[in-house]
């Protein structure tokens, strides 16, 4: 993908975020993802993505601690 | 049913449990010439539909306990289901089949008629197979040589002394207790309310789910029709429910109601039976314990939604049986029995595998399920791609890798679907009295299938003297040529063997037509030939 592709889908995403509002932008994000997921080749694809950002989460201190 | 009076004092097997699978095991016993004595401690068959869904493997299981003809007469097949979410259909899915196949992928039918189609078998070997109703296990003392059983009927308490006793008696096994032995795994807290209801329909058979239907929203329905004009429908309580209040008929019916009205089945209903389950994923780490072997529930509890539940308690009496019988004929060693808990705890252990991925669709554990499914649900409108999550994963029987008993597997095969350890292929095959399946050979003896190029060689006929059945398959008899491809042949020229074990398993395959290797394979584990 391309910068200026990459930059057109990340405004698509975080403008279909904001309409659908905080409550609902775990449900998209997770419809967006599986719909991706589903056009990889293989788990070997996705597996690491998941376990990268997976680690990089659980380095995050959690909310209102 | 009239009580066994009095008990025996001593059986070869005891089978604690008169269940579909104590009562299959007694009549696969049965036709090894072993004799049995079930102990059930109901008066009767069960009641409620309970276990419904019968596989392909589990019917050819019930034909070689004489149940086969019973079930295909009553039993309903189907083929595939549909999903919804809310009121839009997400999956449509079907189990493979084909014209040629000798049984559909799955049956439905309530589970007191197998039980009543096993004991009506049972009826023909009444001098091996033996059950005694209202006989309740009370004891079991493990011996030396033996099990002491202390069983109580009307009449009081007797003890029965058996070679071997086989627990067959259910998620709150009687025999595991005595033992002392502890199912190990986890549960879902996911519950389901299940119903039998009798109403006619015009609905074709084929599993039915709903996810948050209009009619019971944020609510997860299935529905399986049955024999007798019986739907069962099974619905997901919210965790908040109680759930004796949920048992209550002023709570059952309103949500049948509104879910028959919603998918247009008007005619009048009523409602036979309900009951409560949540998922579980638990077994026993070893089904054998010295003369006492577990089976079925009392071995391993599965999530129903793999329906691998009964489906692979009558694989392990399958499995059991043939091995029982040669350790009491003393054709084999007892640590044939080990291979019995190996074979079937790993196959337990993939069957809740497959159950937990159905269960975690389903009755979805935490959030992150939830959510997850939430997304599936609606992406599946406009994605094909993610539809595969929706299906259930239906029953299929499991391969023995790496089992003790698995022999070799030698020159050229072509295709893995019938390597040592497989389930042997189905094939449909001409004879002189017309056409049949190749499963109909299997339950009773080892089966040695020869792929030849003419007259049977002499070696291989004789195969016969050591009680093993031989069964020639020129071309002309393997008309469609299913056997040559599902078995691995190379080309319609080649040559092979292949040793079929009594529970349909193939144990071991051979290019060439020399019969040596099949016998020192089985002479190799343990086998006095």
């Amino acid at each position: 993908m391309t910068d200026a592709d990459l930059d057109l889908g990340y405004t698509a995403l975080c403008k279909s975020l904001g309409e659908v509002g905080q409550e609902r932008s775990e449900l998209l994000l997770a419809m967006v993802c599986l719909a991706l997921m589903a056009r990889c080749a293989d788990a070997g694809d996705v597996l690491p993505l998941i376990e990268r950002a997976r680690d990089r989460c659980l380095q995050e201190p959690p909310r209102g601690g | 049913m009239p009580p066994i009076e009095p008990l025996p004092d001593s059986v070869p097997v005891l089978i604690a449990g008169g269940g579909p699978v104590g009562l299959a095991l007694a009549a696969l016993l049965a036709r090894h010439g072993v004799a049995s004595l079930v102990a059930e401690a109901d008066a009767g068959y069960c009641t409620g539909s309970r276990a419904i869904c019968i596989s392909r493997r589990s019917q050819e299981i019930l034909s070689w306990a004489g149940a086969g003809a019973a079930l295909a007469a009553k039993a309903l097949p189907w083929t595939g289901g549909r999903s919804y979410w809310r009121d839009a259909e997400v999956l449509r899915f079907q189990m493979p089949n084909e014209p040629s196949q000798r049984f559909a992928p799955m049956v439905n039918i309530q589970q007191y008629h197998v039980e009543e189609f096993i004991h009506q078998a049972l009826q023909a070997s009444p001098q091996l197979a033996q059950v005694a109703w209202s006989a309740r296990v009370a004891q079991v003392a493990p011996q030396a040589d033996g099990v002491d059983v202390a069983i109580e009927t009307a009449s009081g308490r007797s003890t029965v002394r058996a070679q071997y006793l086989v627990a067959c008696d259910g998620g709150r096994s009687t025999v595991r207790e005595q033992l002392g032995l502890q199912l190990e795994g986890t549960q879902y807290d996911g519950r389901y309310v299940i119903v039998d209801i009798v109403q006619k329909t015009r609905r074709p058979v084929e599993r039915l789910a709903w996810f948050d239907p209009p009619s019971n929203p944020g609510s997860t329905i299935l529905m399986h029709r049955q024999p007798d004009d019986v739907w069962r429908i099974d619905y997901q309580l919210r965790d908040d429910e109680d759930g004796v209040e949920a048992l209550k008929p002023e709570n059952i019916l309103p949500r049948v109601q509104s879910h028959l009205r919603m998918i247009g089945e008007h005619e009048p209903w009523e409602m036979l039976w309900a009951s409560m389950y949540n998922a579980k994923c638990l077994t026993l780490p070893a089904y054998r314990h010295g003369r006492v072997l577990f089976a079925g529930d009392a071995a391993h509890l599965v999530p129903i939604f793999g329906v691998r539940g009964l489906n692979s308690g009558l694989d392990d009496a399958a499995n059991l049986a043939w091995k029982l019988a040669r350790v009491l004929a003393q054709d084999a060693g007892d640590a044939l029995l080990d291979t019995y808990s190996a074979e079937r705890v790993q196959a337990a252990r993939e069957n809740i595998a497959y159950g937990a991925k159905s269960t975690e669709f389903m009755a979805p554990p935490d959030f992150a399920f939830r959510l997850m499914r939430e997304a599936t649900l609606r992406l599946a409108l406009d994605e094909p791609a993610v539809r595969s999550l929706i299906n259930p994963r239906q029953s299929a029987p499991v391969a023995y890798t790496g089992s003790a008993l698995n022999g070799p597997q030698v020159g050229e095969w072509v295709d893995a679907a019938a390597a040592p350890g497989q389930p042997a292929p189905e094939a449909l095959l001409a004879g002189p009295q017309g056409a049949f399946h190749l499963t109909q050979c299997f339950g009773t003896a080892f089966t040695c299938l020869v792929f030849g190029d003419g007259p049977l060689p002499q070696a291989v006929a004789a195969l016969a003297n050591h009680g093993i059945g031989v069964l020639d398959i020129p071309p002309e008899a393997d008309a469609l040529g299913q056997a040559r491809e599902r078995y691995g042949l190379p080309d319609a020229a080649a040559t092979g063997l292949v040793l079929v074990r009594p529970d349909g398993y193939v144990m071991g395959r051979w290019r060439g037509l020399d019969a040596r290797p099949l016998l020192d394979c089985l002479r190799g584990r343990g086998w006095k030939l």
